[in-house]
């Protein structure tokens, strides 16, 4: 649980709000040809010289979203205790909104409406149901870990041990109680549980790109892999303190996500598949402020975001908020948990 | 055939139903024989996520195709191509596939399309649905 030491790291939320600015600031070019801002726009809109001057003062926002972010984590907004680090990443992120819905309205009077076709391939098969099992299998791991701790309370270490450093020695303990081993496995539980919920939702709820061009655009999968590597690794950090070593799996998830984000770096929208994106098949009006989205008639529950690297949910599905609710709600009362045993 | 992409396209924007319109395009490959009896057609959710609409639209679609024979639905297990008869000529039902032939042509030859366009158009139409079948026969 590193988080617990990371929330009072500066340098490291610094580190989090420069990555952040800096991908805020190649966005307009990661964008979809037809696409500027989260509008549809003519393709040559985006060669234009009114398009290049509005991405130059959108980034004048970004340069300043990251210099008021990294103030703020090292202490020029006054004492916040443990809190700069959040602080400053907020800061930042406010920013970059106020600069994205700017550059987003100055774009709107050269909107264009958006293609009303639509395209599926009917050859193509659902994945198969082994990876529904995969995304499930930490799920069941962790109720496994829930049912040996209720039933062998005993032989639960006390003190509980709930950070471990990079040595895979425990170094960070507390009192065995029942809050505290159940409140750790309600956080890793919901943890798992949201990353499991991504992870099915890329494999069956996501649109899929239809066309030859698009056979090498895997994004859905390498973003399926990511989440997957997360899930079994929060999974795995559960068995920890029953003594089991994860180390193993540790280098499995660290290899998989090194090479998931290389893979988005060199070959995804980085290394210049955008332009060959297709039509993400969504209505404007749909993207409320150009992030949210929010279509009943789309049955989407993800959908590719028109700004940014990802995918998004589509908030116009009663299933979303209930499946958002059921995996937020325990990570709240497990970050409630951690912020008790931080004080 | 049956490794090939089988791509519909629907228009939001059209003055047809989006369920016809899928209905129609599967239809289209039915006759084609691009579907075998026995094969799966993708879910209702699966079309509808793909498409961006609404699942009534995609179930709507199977359901009309299923009431022509075309499909036999089972809950759980998605839409299966089924053998389907043909069913005997009926003089009403070629009458009115004549009158919509003849106002589809007009609509087309009313927006500029040339007689010579619309010929090359049938005949490919006809020789991809029916091979050379199509080329001289049906009377």
């Amino acid at each position: 649980m590193i988080w617990l030491n990371v929330l009072h790291m500066n340098p490291v939320w610094s580190l989090v709000v420069l990555v952040a600015a800096s991908l805020e600031y190649l966005m307009p070019e990661l964008s979809r040809p037809g696409v500027a801002f989260s509008v549809t726009v003519a393709p040559e809109f985006r060669c234009s010289v009114r398009h290049a001057n509005i991405v130059r003062h959108y980034r004048r926002g970004i340069l300043v979203s990251a210099f008021t972010g990294l103030m703020v984590a090292f202490g020029a907004a006054g004492p916040l205790n443990g809190w700069a680090g959040p602080a400053a990443f907020c800061a930042q992120y406010v920013i970059f909104l106020l600069a994205f819905l700017l550059a987003r309205r100055v774009t709107m009077p050269n909107r264009i409406a958006a293609p009303d076709t639509r395209e599926a391939d009917l050859s193509r098969r659902e994945p198969p149901a082994v990876l529904a099992v995969l995304v499930i299998a930490p799920l069941l791991t962790m109720a496994a870990v829930l049912f040996w701790t209720y039933s062998n309370w005993q032989q639960i270490p006390d003190p509980y041990p709930i950070h471990w450093g990079f040595d895979g020695q425990p170094d960070l303990w507390v009192e065995r109680t029942p809050m505290h081993v159940y409140g750790v496995l309600g956080l890793l539980g919901g943890l798992a549980a949201l990353l499991a919920f991504f992870g099915y939702g890329f494999l069956f709820w996501a649109r899929r790109n239809v066309g030859a061009q698009h056979t090498r655009y895997s994004f859905p999968a390498i973003w399926i892999a990511l989440f997957l590597g997360a899930e079994y690794f929060v999974a795995a950090s559960a068995t920890l303190p029953l003594g089991l070593d994860i180390r193993p799996l540790e280098l499995i998830v660290l290899a998989i996500l090194a090479a998931s984000s290389l893979y988005l770096i060199v070959i995804g929208p980085v290394g210049g598949q955008a332009a060959r994106r297709p039509d993400d098949q969504t209505p404007d009006d749909a993207w409320k402020f150009g992030i949210f989205y929010f279509n009943p008639q789309d049955a989407a529950l993800f959908v590719e975001k028109r700004f940014g690297l990802g995918w998004t949910v589509n908030f116009g599905q009663t299933r979303a908020w209930i499946l958002i609710a059921m995996a937020v709600a325990p990570l709240g009362v497990g970050f409630a948990f951690v912020m008790s045993i931080a004080s | 055939m049956g490794t090939s992409k089988k791509i519909i396209k629907i228009d939001l924007g059209s003055s047809v139903p989006v369920y016809r319109q899928i209905a129609d395009q599967i239809r289209a490959m039915l006759v084609a024989r691009e579907f075998n009896p026995g094969e799966r057609l993708p879910t209702v959710r699966r079309v509808a996520v793909d498409l961006g609409v609404n699942h009534n639209t995609v179930a709507e679609a199977y359901r009309n195709l299923a009431e022509e024979g075309w499909l036999s639905l089972e809950r759980g297990r998605g839409a299966m191509v089924v053998s389907r008869s043909t069913p005997a000529p009926n003089p009403r039902t070629r009458n009115a596939f004549s009158q919509r032939l003849r106002n589809l042509i007009a609509q087309v030859r009313a927006a500029g399309i040339s007689p010579q366009v619309i010929r090359s158009e049938f005949e490919e139409v006809a020789t991809a649905l029916f091979g050379r079948e199509g080329k001289g026969s049906g009377r």
